[in-house]
């Protein structure tokens, strides 16, 4: 009987494809895992993590650690990276928020925004890819901890709105954490699949479904046809500019105008009174969710001066009215551009932290008489849980359960070619689905011309000056002719991945030439890209150095104080030699002591330390101490005995 | 079929591989018609496209090949952008009847100017006459 041939030996199972919301306020991740995904709690056990990262004179902090210092470091701490990302530093966007930030921000080179802040005593500038970057590489390391494998893949989300600009600066901030982007996904499209498989048993036919996103920072309207597996966009309408933090920001603003009438005073040149008045407000605002009237209540605001102050839900409404109306003018757009009237939307669901806010709930429920607004999946987690699935799909390792699931896409702003006088003439309209190849045919401007450009913009208005330039090429060795009569094929290709590759032929030579829009301008550069990977690592192994120092800090000061503790029981030093036990108690003093004056030197000099009081301790290291930090209560019977154990906990029976 | 030799069969448009699943190479001589199914007239039930439109796209989409061979990614890539196409061209009544001319040997330049003069002149005519009526 032939032997059977041995099975090859399967390779290490690789550490699945993770979701990452990269989130102007939070983030979050999840994974697909035992056939459902997994939104992945970080180190404090947390579902979202802060988009914050704040350096000090010791070191680097990234997420809740980063966002519970900001008091103390206003000005070193950074969030709303979203809000930078792929933006020049001229944009008004940008200037307006420059202004409510307490860290700095200056124009880099190509008018890039660069970030400046004081780390280890140096000053040091970031690119907003950089800080995007950390907040990802936090991200993937919450997921390694969980998974217990590295993480190399990813899909991260944007706003459907972002442009090419900001879509490529967020793949390279994935590069620079260490991430291979498989794609790019739009986070209403996201949030859409969440919903999807949620209601999937108790859905029949074909239903359509507005998704309303509004986060902490941008704002996504999308609408979709789903049915059996099959999500379609048909629409989607945005403001990459609209969220949360601007709620909050008229608040403050409206706070510093009644603290200067109050008082006589400005607050606004102060980063650390703007940031305590914002924290408040943003607590204001979520309290005014349920409630309809709270308190501000801030001690030694600026200058020893306490403030305190009410604001009521009506006046929170009001202060951010425009806002909202916006909202349902965007609401009304998509539903235009989708051709849809409201009263055949099947569904609408809420997504992102701002959809808690009472009067846009109310003004979506006014504007979809009749309809009950979705809330049974997470707002918070929704769009980490979509990215998660749609990892699974395109690295296959969803297997059957993805058979009958596709995604079709469609691109968020029109794409064109410019004309003499900036004229910008579409060749794919927006709200088109990808994958997709369309063609428009082009002719010569000028009299015999031998050499055509052509020219690529991205945006909705009819002059290219005001829409976003994705790049250009040339076309030489036209026959000269009276303009108007050489001929050119234009076609623009977009594959599911988003990426644009635009090509031109001479209909009579067969002369082509094309362009793959990769967006350079104003994006980095390999080498740069390169040097921040480098940089990112060199953080990452500075701060890992950072954590065990202070481990080895912590084991030694543990250890130091139970072996004082263990020396002062008479049951143990009974038998010891009073020389033996002097001489204990003098190293235990002198290892306090030498803490004391040595706060953060190198692990080595931690651990020699920690060796030679094991040495002297060692008559009196009771057998069942394994090192350092592993307490056994038993064995040091004087030791806080409760310290270690949880306390008991206390349970309500119904 | 490139991938099994699976040999196609005639009731449907072979975009896909009824054996192995794999994608097909784009064909240009099937046409849009023959793709979504319908007969190649200009009178064609709109709300019959979608299904089918669907039915291609959740076999042909590029993601489901993701992991497989760049070859078949490109082909997934055409074909799916192709019947994205033959589902729009068809929806819209004036796309429609552009293709189908198209299809007959006719090409039609919506941004093409006449200058016959005598065309011209007669469709002025027309026009006033209408106005007058």
């Amino acid at each position: 009987m032939a032997e059977k041939r041995k099975r090859e030996a399967p390779a290490p199972a690789p550490a699945p494809a993770v979701g990452i919301d990269l989130g102007t306020t939070y983030s979050c991740v999840g994974v697909w895992q035992h056939g459902r995904v997994e939104i992945i709690a970080n180190d404090q056990g947390n579902r979202t993590t802060p988009s914050f990262v704040a350096f000090t004179n010791t070191g680097r902090f990234i997420g809740d650690a980063a966002k519970n210092q900001v008091d103390m470091n206003p000005t070193n701490t950074v969030f709303g990276a979203k809000r930078l990302i792929g933006r020049k530093y001229i944009d008004p966007s940008v200037q307006s928020d420059i202004k409510h930030w307490p860290f700095k921000v200056i124009p880099g080179l190509g008018n890039k925004p660069m970030i400046v802040v004081t780390y280890k005593g140096e000053e040091k500038l970031f690119a907003t890819e950089e800080i995007s970057a950390m907040v990802l590489a936090k991200m993937k390391e919450t997921a390694e901890a969980y998974l217990g494998s590295t993480v190399k893949d990813a899909v991260v989300t944007v706003p459907a709105y972002f442009n090419d600009s900001q879509r490529q600066a967020t793949k390279d901030a994935g590069v620079i954490a260490g991430l291979n982007v498989l794609r790019i996904i739009n986070e209403p499209t996201a949030a859409s699949i969440a919903y999807g498989l949620d209601t999937k048993s108790e859905s029949t036919g074909e239903k359509n479904v507005f998704i309303f996103d509004l986060g902490g920072g941008t704002f996504d309207v999308s609408i979709l046809t789903i049915e059996e597996g099959i999500f379609e966009v048909k629409a989607t309408a945005g403001d990459t500019h609209l969220g949360g933090e601007d709620f909050d920001n008229t608040m403050v603003n409206h706070f510093v105008q009644e603290f200067r009438r109050k008082n006589n005073m400005d607050i606004s040149g102060n980063p650390r009174a703007l940031w305590r008045l914002k924290t408040a407000c943003e607590r204001a605002k979520r309290i005014l969710s349920f409630s309809t009237k709270t308190e501000i209540e801030i001690d030694s605001l600026f200058q020893g001066i306490d403030f305190y102050s009410t604001i009521s839900r009506a006046k929170f409404e009001e202060l951010n009215k425009d806002f909202f109306t916006k909202c349902m003018e965007l609401v009304q757009k998509c539903l235009n551009d989708a051709k849809m009237d409201k009263s055949s939307i099947n569904d609408v669901v809420l997504v992102g932290g701002s959809t808690r806010i009472p009067k846009v709930q109310q003004l979506l429920q006014d504007f979809f008489p009749g309809k009950d607004l979705c809330k049974s999946i997470n707002p918070d987690e929704a769009v980490a849980y979509g990215a998660a699935v749609q990892a699974a799909v395109l690295s296959g390792g969803g297997q059957e359960k993805f058979q009958d699931f596709v995604l079709v896409d469609i691109t968020p702003l029109s794409l064109s070619i410019e004309l003499v006088g900036e004229v910008a003439s579409v060749v794919v309209p927006k709200n088109t689905s990808i994958p997709t190849k369309l063609g428009k045919v082009f002719v010569t401007s000028k009299d015999n011309q031998t050499v055509v450009r052509f020219t690529v913009f991205e945006g909705e208005s009819a002059s290219t000056k005001d829409n976003n330039l994705l790049g250009s090429f040339n076309l030489s060795g036209i026959p000269p002719a009276p303009k108007g009569v050489e001929m050119f094929d234009v076609y623009f290709d977009i594959d599911a991945n988003g990426i644009l590759n635009v090509s031109a032929v001479h209909k009579t030579t067969g002369q082509k030439n094309h362009i793959i829009i990769t967006n350079d301008r104003g994006r980095l550069s390999k080498e740069e890209i390169e040097k921040m990977v480098l940089a990112a690592e060199k953080y990452k192994f500075e701060e890992e150095m950072y954590k065990k120092k202070v481990e080895a800090k912590n084991a030694l000061e543990i250890f130091a104080y139970r072996m004082k503790i263990t020396i002062m029981n008479e049951k143990i030093t009974a038998k010891l030699p009073p020389a033996d036990k002097k001489k204990i108690e003098n190293a235990i003093e002198l290892a306090i002591q030498w803490l004391d004056g040595h706060q953060l030197v190198e692990v080595d000099e931690f651990e020699d330390q920690m060796e030679e009081l094991k040495r002297i301790c060692k008559p009196i290291i009771p057998k069942s101490y394994k090192g350092a930090g592993v307490i056994n209560d038993d064995a040091l019977p004087l030791g806080r005995s409760s310290s270690s154990r949880a306390a008991p906990k206390i349970e309500i029976v119904d | 079929c490139w991938n099994c030799n699976a040999v196609a069969s005639s009731a449907v448009p072979f975009l896909v591989c009824h054996g192995c699943r794999s994608v097909q190479p784009p064909d240009p001589s099937i046409d849009y018609f023959q793709i979504l199914g319908v007969e190649k007239k200009y009178d064609v039930k709109v709300e019959n496209l979608e299904g089918k439109y669907k039915d291609w796209q959740k076999k042909l989409h590029p993601d489901l090949v993701h992991t497989k061979s760049k070859k078949e990614r490109d082909f997934a890539a055409e074909q799916s952008a192709r019947v994205t196409d033959a589902y729009r061209t068809l929806s819209d009544t004036l796309s429609r009847a552009v293709y189908l001319l198209k299809l007959e040997g006719l090409e039609v330049d919506e941004e093409g100017r006449i200058s016959d003069p005598e065309l011209l002149a007669e469709i002025m005519e027309i026009r006033e006459a209408v106005e007058e009526a």
